[in-house]
């Protein structure tokens, strides 16, 4: 009899705690693709955080959604075979839009969103879907020469008769999946964001966030404003062991400017990733209104990308201590409409509008790279110079670019850097296949400070150029010998 | 008689769904239907340990610490097969009264603290959610100084609650949950195998002594990532207490992805090491607003070595003398420790005896490391054999000024005689060290430059110094160099 009473309180103790978990189905959630879920998955989000907080559980199935505000202690879970889709109805959002700040685009609808909370995770192995629409069109064509970098990209298409016409954009409702804004303690697991129509992750404003095990996808071809994961103003940022492989940049950090407030980037830890990306792998930048500090990226993939490492620094922010390290780059060129060269890495400081000062770029270092790349490696302090910069042990293959319009020229290209060293760096060219339009193994210009250490690389296979190339340079140290201007 | 028949249909009904849960394995045991209250008054750790005995022995299942209480309890310990939940929103609070503390976290030696949350020779044990627990360290404190509590004087044993003392697991997973507000050690884990914290916030207050984040102690194959620590003491802690020799070495330690802060040293390896501290690597982390970044302190006869610390920004200043450091974001010694006077002395050495030895700190590496602090990086030993074969490759220091305390000091506490050794302030000072390798690196300073900064490289009674590759000048140019 005692027996029998033990086993029913246990019955009744599992019984009591099915209930407890905020079900959406409770709420009148339906796994249905034409019925709008999402005012049912709001009730579950509200009535668990009146209570306190818990778990939303979305068992599996296909919900269609339109917004949804997480709040403070809630964790949205996503059980294995759930998705939640993007409704495409522009109705289904509502109409106060989440303010980002994008130099694109000020406004956005947002799948999943979250300001001021604290203590939110989404988590599961379950999916958000964005269902995104693009569709192509012809940009005009260019009649006049411009200097800016589109501008001469889009001549050299003309010049090798190569389609720079060809453009996609986004189909209204573009909600980015995820934005949390101006919260802290945030957690991000296993979860799947596929096809965003903007930025699939969003983190503005955040302090301490945790990102791990993830995985991001919108098409290579054509996903234009869908960027992985940004990181826009966060402090004390974790991320690790997650697959991002979209059509724009897939790892952005920002630092965006709303109703003059930018706040910084800084602490931001990042490892075991993998980045595929027809824009930028890896980038800081372009919004770049205040500074970003304290940033680690150690054992890293960059796979199939226009662009390795970015950083393209224009509002006037300051980059300083940022540590590549343990990373492999493959690069390759894209269709002309997206930016990037196949370059392993560029940076550069510009200003975006003339007159306003420029940001700054220093304390950078890059230790332990391989990088097959279609173009080089690139650091172009334009408006300002970028100081204290170390390479070591980065080993540069060049590779023959798979288009027909050739940008790539050298090797590493360093102009306007202060304190530049290279230890036990090298640069193959391939010989089996090689491009014309190659020139030095290393190009410098406007250097001071230049140190190279057990440094190699021959002449292009095409013998046009020096191996080596410095102009305008001081304070030059090879080897331990200080040497002058060698061209 | 009707009523009768509906109870036991509806019973049979609660049947099947147990049945169901029980399938799937996923039995759990919410401390609310033990008698827990929530309230943050009463006492749940009756409640809270009857759950956790019932789910150990029912093979295995979730305690539930459920959203929207705050369960105050005194000291309670985990078992094997539980997976310990804090709901988003729970929160689990020590209680603030030290009576209720009575088991010591170092057996025998009473006289650094007790233990709240406990477990001895468990396994498949973790703790999950992303709710709350608290050690309520503050109310255990004396006076509030400037940066640190006074300790409230302790007689014969010291009250205060270590948060968590595993003692002798496997297969320890702690993930997601935030734990806050140690009295003492936050997470102790004593001769562990198999363990992995992930993904925690470790907030302790920034002003208590002796807060450590994570101390590894005489444990193995522990893997620490994704967490964030604030802790006065030191963030995550290597060691081997004597108190628990019969566990064997530390060894098989990764740790990366992880942003911390402390008032004393975010990374460390010792000072309590009384047998083998080594294979251990450090990588991809932030060290933010502290008082040392990475020390390997070693005061006792055990050994330290093979460690890799690597692509880390450090960032560092000066503190009150309350904590041990002088900023150094970098800090490699050994010394032997004060012949035994102080209160926990008769437990630091050896059984009979009142002074130790030191043992040796060889094979470290540190690479790709940008710091920035008051001070710059020491390696000191007491003789040339105790500390050799250091590497710093791309290694940067800058060295600006950013208090108002005076620098010009390296500190050696805890060790014989003076614990302070006054010079210089220099990039890399080395003291008495052999086989140093310092390449790819570089030294530079601030605009504000006192007179007691000095060299890029001081050193004293080195054996076997190799240099290349090395940019930075001495702070004043002028003045005859080492």
């Amino acid at each position: 009899m005692n027996k029998f009473f033990t086993t029913l309180s246990l019955f009744i103790v599992s019984v009591t705690l099915a209930a407890k978990s905020y079900n959406i189905k409770d709420f009148g959630a339906i796994a249905d693709t034409t019925i709008l879920s999402s005012p049912f998955i709001q009730k579950a989000v509200n009535e668990c955080a009146a209570n306190g907080g818990g778990v939303v559980f979305v068992p599996a199935g296909n919900y269609l959604c339109g917004s949804i505000f997480l709040k403070s202690n809630v964790e949205l879970h996503l059980e294995a075979g759930s998705t939640l889709f993007a409704s495409r109805r522009s109705s289904d959002y509502p109409k106060a839009k989440v303010r980002v700040g994008a130099s694109d685009a000020d406004h956005v609808d947002v799948l999943i969103a979250a300001v001021n909370a604290e203590n939110i995770s989404i988590t599961g192995t379950g999916s958000l879907n964005g269902q995104a629409v693009r569709e192509s069109f012809r940009r005009e064509p260019q009649l006049a020469l411009t200097d800016s970098v589109t501008g001469r990209e889009i001549a050299n298409a003309i010049k090798y008769g190569v389609d720079y016409q060809t453009k996609f954009r986004k189909v209204p409702p573009c909600p980015g999946l995820i934005n949390f804004t101006n919260c802290k303690n945030v957690h991000i697991e296993n979860i799947q964001v596929i096809e965003s129509s903007f930025w699939s992750v969003h983190l503005q404003w955040c302090d301490r966030v945790f990102v791990d095990g993830i995985y991001i996808y919108s098409a290579p071809s054509n996903g234009v404003n869908a960027d992985g994961l940004d990181i826009d103003g966060c402090s004390n940022v974790m991320v690790s062991n997650s697959v991002i492989n979209t059509g724009d940049d897939a790892l952005c950090l920002k630092t965006t400017l709303q109703d003059q407030v930018s706040k910084p980037c800084e602490n931001v830890t990042v490892t075991n990733c993998i980045f595929t990306s027809s824009s930028a792998a890896i980038k800081l930048g372009t919004e770049s209104f205040s500074d970003f500090r304290n940033i680690t990226i150690s054992n890293c993939i960059v796979k199939d990308a226009n662009r390795g490492i970015n950083m393209i620094i224009l509002d006037g922010g300051v980059v300083s201590n940022v540590l590549f390290s343990n990373i492999v780059i493959n690069t390759v060129r894209k269709a002309t409409f997206w930016w990037g060269n196949g370059d392993a890495v560029w940076i550069t400081i510009q200003t975006r509008k003339k007159g306003k000062p420029a940001g700054k770029i220093e304390n950078v270092s890059f230790n332990h790279v391989i990088a097959h790349s279609q173009s080089g490696v690139r650091i172009e302090g334009f408006d300002n110079v970028v100081s204290n910069v170390r390479f070591n042990d980065f080993q540069l293959f060049m590779d023959p670019e798979n288009a027909k319009d050739k940008r790539s020229r050298n090797g590493f290209l360093f102009n306007g850097v202060a304190k530049l060293l290279m230890n036990d760096c090298a640069v193959n060219w391939n010989t089996s296949q090689s491009e014309d339009v190659w020139e030095s193994a290393y190009y410098f210009e406007n250097v001071n400070g230049l140190t190279l250490n057990r440094t190699l690389g021959e002449q292009a296979p095409n013998k046009k150029y020096p191996a080596i190339k410095i102009k305008k340079s001081t304070n030059i140290m090879i080897d331990g010998k200080k040497t002058e201007v060698i061209n | 008689m009707k009523k009768s028949v509906f109870v036991i249909i509806s019973l049979l009904l609660l049947g099947l769904t147990a049945c169901n849960f029980q399938k799937k394995g996923n039995l759990t045991f919410n401390v609310l239907d033990y008698g827990a209250k929530g309230d943050s008054v009463t006492d749940d750790s009756n409640a809270f340990q009857k759950a956790i005995d019932e789910c150990s022995e029912a093979g295995g299942g979730r305690v539930l610490i459920p959203a929207g209480h705050v369960f105050m309890t005194g000291p309670f310990n985990l078992k094997s097969y539980v997976d310990f939940h804090v709901e988003a929103n729970a929160k689990v609070l020590a209680n603030p009264d030290e009576a209720v503390y009575t088991k010591s976290a170092f057996l025998a030696n009473r006289g650094e603290g007790m233990i709240w949350i406990g477990g001895e020779n468990i396994e498949q044990v973790s703790i999950t959610g992303r709710g709350e627990i608290n050690g309520n360290g503050v109310s255990f404190m004396g006076k509030e100084l400037l940066d640190s509590y006074e300790l409230k004087p302790v007689d014969k044993f010291d009250p205060r609650p270590h948060l968590l003392t595993l003692v002798g697991g496997q297969n320890i997973r702690i993930e997601n949950v935030s734990i806050k507000n140690s009295a003492y050690w936050t997470i102790h884990l004593v001769g562990c195998d198999d363990v992995v914290i992930k993904g925690i916030t470790l907030l302790n207050n920034l002003k208590v002594r002796n807060g450590d984040g994570i101390d590894i102690d005489h444990s193995k194959n522990v893997r620490i990532s994704d967490c964030y620590i604030e802790s006065g003491d030191d963030c995550i802690c290597l060691k081997n207490r004597r108190e628990y020799a019969k566990y064997g070495p530390c060894e098989n330690i990764t740790v990366t992805n992880c942003t911390m802060t402390s008032r004393s040293c975010a990374i460390k390896v010792g000072s309590e090491n009384m047998d083998r501290i080594s294979y251990a690597t450090f990588s991809n982390c932030i060290i933010r607003a502290s008082n040392r970044g990475i020390g390997i302190q070693n005061r006792d006869e055990g050994t330290i070595n093979n460690i890799v610390f690597s692509n880390m920004v450090i960032d560092c200043k000066f503190f009150s003398d309350v904590w041990w450091g002088k900023a150094e974001p970098i800090y490699v010694t050994a010394y032997r420790r004060a012949p035994g006077n102080h209160k926990d002395a008769g437990w630091r050495f050896p059984r009979g005896k009142r002074e130790g030895k030191v043992g040796e700190v060889r094979n470290i590496f540190f690479s790709n490391i940008k710091c920035e602090s008051e001070n710059g990086i020491f390696v000191g030993a007491e003789s040339n054999d105790k500390v050799r074969n250091i590497y710093f490759d791309q290694v940067d220091v800058l060295i600006v000024k950013r208090t108002t305390y005076p620098g010009g000091t390296f500190d050696k506490r805890p060790c014989i005689g003076d614990g302070f050794i006054k010079g210089n302030t220099s990039g890399f000072f080395l003291d008495q060290v052999s086989n140093i390798t310092i390449r790819n690196s570089s030294v530079n300073w601030g605009d504000t430059r006192p007179m007691y900064f000095a060299h890029a490289v001081h050193k004293q009674n080195v054996t076997g110094l190799v240099i290349s590759d090395l940019s930075g000048e001495s702070a004043f140019v002028d003045k005859p160099t080492n």
